[in-house]
This record gives C-alpha cells, sequence and structure tokens, in this order.
C-alpha cells in the first residue's frame, strides 16, 4: 500500500516530467552557444589581445552573451561566436574593435560565416553502447543476487526506474532552461550511475527480508 | 607500543603528504637553463587543449571539360598526325551536379567522415552538418597526426582498377569489401602491402580481369601485356599484370618495398593505413573543398578554477566533518582521504587518461565514495572492542565489494570504448576503485584495526 506521502511524490513527478516533455517537444532544450547554431566573425587583430576585452565589446553590441577565442598559434585572430549577429552589429562591432586596436580593418578582411548546431542524437551516440551493455551484464547480476524474488518485477522496477533518472535530468533542462553544454552529459551519467548503485544497495537488504 | 605506533601514524602522514604535493606541484629539476617538471603533463582533451576546427564546404565551382561529340572524337584521331592542334570543343560543368546535392547525400558524406575518423582511431570528433547546404564543419584534436588525418578527410577515396591502355573501369569501390595494412618482412627489408578484399560481385570480376590480364608475347615475342592500373582518387597506386588467376578476391599491393628503419616502417604503416581508412568506408558522393583549416584555443572560462575551488571545497568540508565526528581518527581518515585523491590524480598523469568533463565528474564521484567509505567504517568501529574491530571491518569490507560490483561493471564497459569521452569516464572509474582497494582499504585496516589491536586498547 502506498502511503499518502508517496502518492503526493508521485503526482508531483508525473506533473514535473509531463511539463518537461511538453516544454521539450514545443520550445525544445536550451543549447548553449557551443552547441547551438552560431553566427561567427573572424579576424585579425595583428597583436595579442585579451579576450574579455573583445567579449565585452561584442556582448554590448550585440545584447546578448557571445564566446570569444584565440584563433592559430599566435593568437592574434579572434573567434566570435553569437547567436544571432546581423549586418548592422558586424559594422559596429568592427567599428568598435578598430578603435579600441587602432586598426583599419574592413569588412573584407574579415570572416563571416555560420556554424551549424551539434545535434543531440551525435552527443548521446558515444554512450548509448557502452550504457546498454553495462545496464545488461547488471540486470544479470540482479538476476543473480535476488533469484529468490520476483526477478521480473525487480528488472522492470529496475529499469523503469533508470528511465525516469534520466526523464528527470532532461525535464530539469527544459523546464529551469539550463543550457545543454558541456556538462550536460556528465551530470546525466552520475545521476545514472548514482541510481544504480542505490537500487542495487536497496536490492541487497530484500532477500534477507525474505529470509 | 603507543610510541611506536604514534609513530608508524606519523610516517604514514609524511609519507601522504609528500605524495600529495608531488602530485599537486609536482617535481621539478633543472634541466639547462630551466626547470622541468618531471612528472608528465595532464592529457587534456579538446575542451581544455584546443582544437583544430575544419571547414568542408560543397564544391559549387564549375569545370572545363571536353564534350564528347563526334567531331571532337575525329579531331582527336587527326591531331595525331597534325602538326597543328586545335582546341577540342569544351564546356563548363558543375563539378557537383545538381542532381548529387540531395539531403541524403549530405548524410552519407557526414557518415563516411565519421566512418573514416574512427577507422583513423580518432578518440575525440565533433561533426556538425548544415542539413541545407550540406557544408561539415569538423573539430579533432591538435597532435602530430593532426594533418594527415586532415588529408584523409579531404579526399574523395574513389578507388579504380582500369585498364591501362583505354582507360576502362574494370572495378570500383562499389566492388570493395574490406582493405587492412599488412607488412613481409624479408632480407632486404620490410615491404609493405595494401590488402583489398573484394565482395562476391567483385570476387568474380577480379578472378576474370587476373585470367585476361596477364604477361603475353605476340609470336615475334614483342610484348603484349595487358596492364590494369590501379587509382585511388585519380592518383596511380600501382600499374602491373597478374602471374596468376585470383580465385579468393584478394588482392595486395606493394605500397612500399625494402624498408630497413623502424621510423620509416612507421611512416608507411600510417600513410598505407590512411589509404586503408578512406577506401574502407567508401567514397564520399560530393566532392567538398577545404575552405578553413584553423586551431582554435579552448574557451577561456573559469571551468578549471572553479573545478579546483569545488575540490578544495568538498575537501575542506570533509576534514572538518571527519575531525568533528571522530577526532583524532578524523584526522587521519582525512589524510588518507587526501593521499586518495592526490594518487588518481598521479596516475590520470602517467595512465595518460584523456582529461574531459566527464573524467573530472568521475574524479569527483569516486572520490565522494572513498569519503563515504572512510565515515561508514569509522561509525562502525566507533566505541567497539578491539576483538570487534577485524569481523566489522571484513563484513564491511563484504557489503563495500557488493555495492561496488555495478560500478566496476560501469568502468570496465567504459574504459574499453575508444570515444574519449566514454573513455575518459571508465578509466578514472576503474583507477579509482583499483586505488581504492590496494591503498584506501589496506591502510584503513592497518590504521583503524591492526594498530588498535597491536595496542590491545578499546577504540576511541
Amino acid at each position: 500500500m502506498k502511503t499518502k506521502k508517496q502518492k503526493i511524490i508521485g503526482i508531483i513527478l508525473i506533473v514535473f516530467l509531463l511539463m518537461g516533455i511538453g516544454i521539450t517537444l514545443t520550445k525544445g532544450l536550451n543549447w548553449s552557444l557551443n552547441y547551438g547554431p552560431t553566427d561567427i566573425i573572424q579576424m585579425s587583430l595583428e597583436n595579442d589581445f585579451e579576450n574579455q576585452d573583445i567579449k565585452n565589446i561584442v556582448e554590448e553590441v550585440i545584447q546578448d552573451k557571445a564566446i570569444v577565442q584565440k584563433v592559430e598559434i599566435f593568437g592574434t585572430t579572434v573567434l566570435i561566436k553569437a547567436k544571432t549577429i546581423t549586418e548592422e552589429q558586424i559594422d559596429s562591432i568592427l567599428a568598435k574593435i578598430n578603435e579600441k586596436y587602432e586598426l583599419e580593418k574592413t569588412r573584407d578582411d574579415i570572416i563571416v560565416g555560420k556554424i551549424s548546431n551539434y545535434r543531440g542524437r551525435d552527443i548521446i551516440k558515444p554512450y548509448i553502447v557502452p550504457m546498454s551493455i553495462s545496464i545488461g551484464i547488471i540486470a544479470i547480476y540482479i538476476i543473480i543476487r535476488c533469484r529468490k524474488n520476483n526477478i521480473i518485477k525487480l528488472i522492470m522496477e529496475f529499469i523503469g526506474e533508470l528511465v525516469i533518472t534520466v526523464l528527470i535530468v532532461l525535464s530539469a533542462y527544459a523546464i529551469f532552461r539550463i543550457p545543454v553544454n558541456s556538462l550536460t552529459m556528465p551530470i546525466t551519467l552520475i545521476a545514472i550511475t548514482t541510481y544504480i548503485l542505490l537500487s542495487i544497495r536497496k536490492m541487497e537488504s530484500i532477500p534477507e527480508k525474505i529470509k | 607500543m603507543k610510541t611506536n605506533k604514534t609513530l608508524k601514524k606519523i610516517v604514514l602522514i609524511l609519507i601522504i603528504l609528500v605524495v600529495s604535493f608531488i602530485s599537486l606541484c609536482g617535481i621539478f629539476i633543472k634541466n639547462t637553463n630551466r626547470y622541468e617538471n618531471k612528472i608528465p603533463e595532464y592529457n587534456y582533451g579538446m575542451q581544455f587543449a584546443g582544437s583544430r576546427v575544419i571547414d568542408l564546404q560543397v564544391d559549387l565551382t564549375e569545370e572545363e571539360t571536353t564534350i564528347e561529340t563526334e567531331e571532337n572524337e575525329n579531331q582527336e584521331a587527326e591531331t595525331t598526325n597534325e602538326e597543328e592542334e586545335q582546341e577540342p570543343e569544351t564546356e563548363l560543368v558543375p563539378v557537383n551536379s545538381p542532381e548529387i546535392l540531395t539531403p541524403d547525400n549530405y548524410k552519407k558524406s557526414k557518415k563516411i567522415l565519421e566512418a573514416r575518423l574512427k577507422a583513423l582511431g580518432v578518440q575525440e570528433y565533433i561533426i556538425r552538418q548544415n542539413s541545407g547546404n550540406g557544408n561539415i564543419t569538423i573539430e579533432i584534436p591538435e597532435n602530430s597526426q593532426t594533418d594527415d588525418i586532415i588529408g584523409v578527410l579531404n579526399t574523395t577515396g574513389k578507388f579504380e582498377m582500369t585498364d591501362a591502355e583505354t582507360g576502362e573501369i574494370l572495378l570500383d569501390n562499389s566492388h570493395i569489401k574490406s582493405s587492412q595494412v599488412l607488412y613481409n618482412t624479408e632480407t632486404n627489408g620490410t615491404t609493405i602491402y595494401l590488402g583489398i578484399s573484394f565482395n562476391k560481385e567483385g570476387k568474380q570480376k577480379l578472378k576474370e580481369i587476373s585470367e585476361k590480364y596477364v604477361k603475353t608475347e605476340d609470336e615475334e615475342g614483342n610484348d603484349t601485356t595487358k596492364n590494369v592500373t590501379m587509382r585511388i582518387d585519380e592518383q596511380e597506386i600501382v600499374s602491373t599484370y597478374f602471374g596468376s588467376t585470383i580465385e579468393n578476391g584478394e588482392i595486395t599491393l606493394p605500397m612500399q618495398e625494402g624498408i630497413t628503419d623502424v621510423e620509416t616502417m612507421q611512416e608507411y604503416l600510417q600513410s598505407t593505413g590512411n589509404v586503408a581508412a578512406v577506401i574502407d568506408n567508401g567514397n564520399i558522393p560530393i566532392v567538398y573543398t577545404l575552405e578553413d583549416n584553423r586551431y582554435v584555443f579552448a574557451e577561456e572560462n573559469n571551468t578549471i578554477n572553479l573545478i579546483k575551488i569545488i575540490a578544495i571545497g568538498m575537501g575542506i568540508l570533509g576534514t572538518i566533518y571527519f575531525i568533528i565526528a571522530y577526532k583524532k581518527k578524523g584526522i587521519l581518515a582525512s589524510f588518507l582521504g587526501l593521499g586518495f585523491v592526490s594518487i588518481l590524480l598521479l596516475l590520470a598523469r602517467y595512465t595518460n587518461i584523456i582529461i574531459t568533463m566527464e573524467g573530472i565528474f568521475a574524479s569527483f564521484f569516486i572520490s565522494i565514495i572513498a569519503y563515504l567509505y572512510l565515515i561508514k567504517l569509522l561509525k562502525e568501529l566507533k566505541n567497539k572492542q578491539v576483538e570487534e574491530l577485524k569481523p566489522i571491518f571484513y563484513k564491511n569490507l563484504k557489503n563495500t565489494i557488493l555495492n561496488l560490483l555495478p560500478l566496476f561493471v560501469i568502468a570496465i564497459v567504459f574504459a574499453l570504448q575508444p570515444a574519449a569521452l566514454v573513455n575518459s569516464f571508465g578509466m578514472v572509474i576503474f583507477w579509482g576503485i583499483a586505488i581504492f582497494f590496494a591503498y584506501l582499504v589496506w591502510f584503513a585496516k592497518w590504521i583503524f584495526v591492526d594498530l588498535e589491536c597491536k595496542g590491545g586498547i578499546k577504540a576511541k
């Protein structure tokens, strides 16, 4: 019998997951600049520069977040990435950089382009096979350890809760608009691994209860 | 007896402090005019070390080709006897005809490039494709192989076996099953071969070709041998004839003969491996041009500093908890925990683990498990009689092993994967578990059980 507290938690969880799925399907996830599609500007400043200075200029012009990276071994070329950079904004950025670094660069001296997004399925692809193999082996381990119990129920619960764990992480990303970036997969991996360790620990006590 | 026990604990603490200092600061030894760290550097992944970014754009240019008209053909035949050559009629043809610029071919091109990267053993890469125009951006790590890899990516991978005289295509990529690098060492040196296996249709065709293209002479003894030419991306690899009928559908092409030194052999093994990687994965249906090839520094952000601050913060909090909860034993446990983290970091350097965000998270995870183990052990041993210590320790160890088994499975499976992000996670967990049992459990037993038992006093 489920307690009242468990029922409330269950309802909150279902609402949370439905909200997460709904937002993902309608608005999509909030992709970080490194993973989403971006406009880029590349230009040589001929001298060393501070990334933060360029970043300040760009963010002031576009009123949005930007990534600034040095390009090539001498580090005198700058690569600017932002969600969108309009033609007027490019001119404005160019003028401000020229002013700051006393340059006379024109539109002909810079490279303007686009970088496509890094697809979600490409991000998760490397993890699918090892995670499936690991879960398969752990499921066999559960079968051996808890063979005196209702194995099918235990395995179904184990896999079901595992899927819910992943969905909770993704829903949190969707609902709270957390940017999907290089931390997303490590966080998901740790969530999965923690769940596996805790559920195995929980199962360890089951045979003793039956005895 | 008590002095001896205290001395042993102090020695252990000093050893841990030395190891921690080496792990965190390194060993600097003067070499000519500067100091060099004798501890290997961390092998950072693309996110922390920067990457080479190449832009491959669908070639939309046009090239001049001769129009195959009757007039042109006649002209070609006549020019052999005429002194003045007339320019044949030409037309501009797109390098990529509009019919092949389809989403399916864009996807196929990306898939082939990915397969080549895998075949070349690239552990970390990011491929982005503009689904609208097919342009591709690839990010790969910067190292001594990078330029060779870019060379391989930028080739179409078109394999052809043609009649040396007429240019008729006898076999192409559609007939290839697989290819590999082979070598054979004899007295005059090593020969490196490119082995190509053909599929069912190719096998049959190769049999017919090997029967036809053989060494022959006419009645007057003139050489009438029919040769085949093998080309990869229009570049001639070999022009030869067949000595016998090939029935197994396999050929071995000598790529370089008489190699006598290891360095040259490695070089040719690498270049032949690149050729194999190209033809093994089929030819890219669309011609791409290398539009940009640049080294991009890692994004300057405070991630690494933030990670260090979090790690130090967690260490301090853990130490405070240990000291408040377990007094002297808590101090010892804190040093054991510090030693665990230090050894893990040292091993990450020596085992050349690629440091990715996944690896960093794994190191935090396994360190937290180590601290939780110490907390649980101290809690169970608290206020117990000396004769109870060993049974409690072994019961705790048995439970720990059983609880960590799934983590060990994940570590092994992930560590065996070539992809750096996955491998890094697995390797860190694997070495973490190894240090856990080889160092942490062993020393925890020595300090909290063996030394207490020798003292014959009630544990506090």
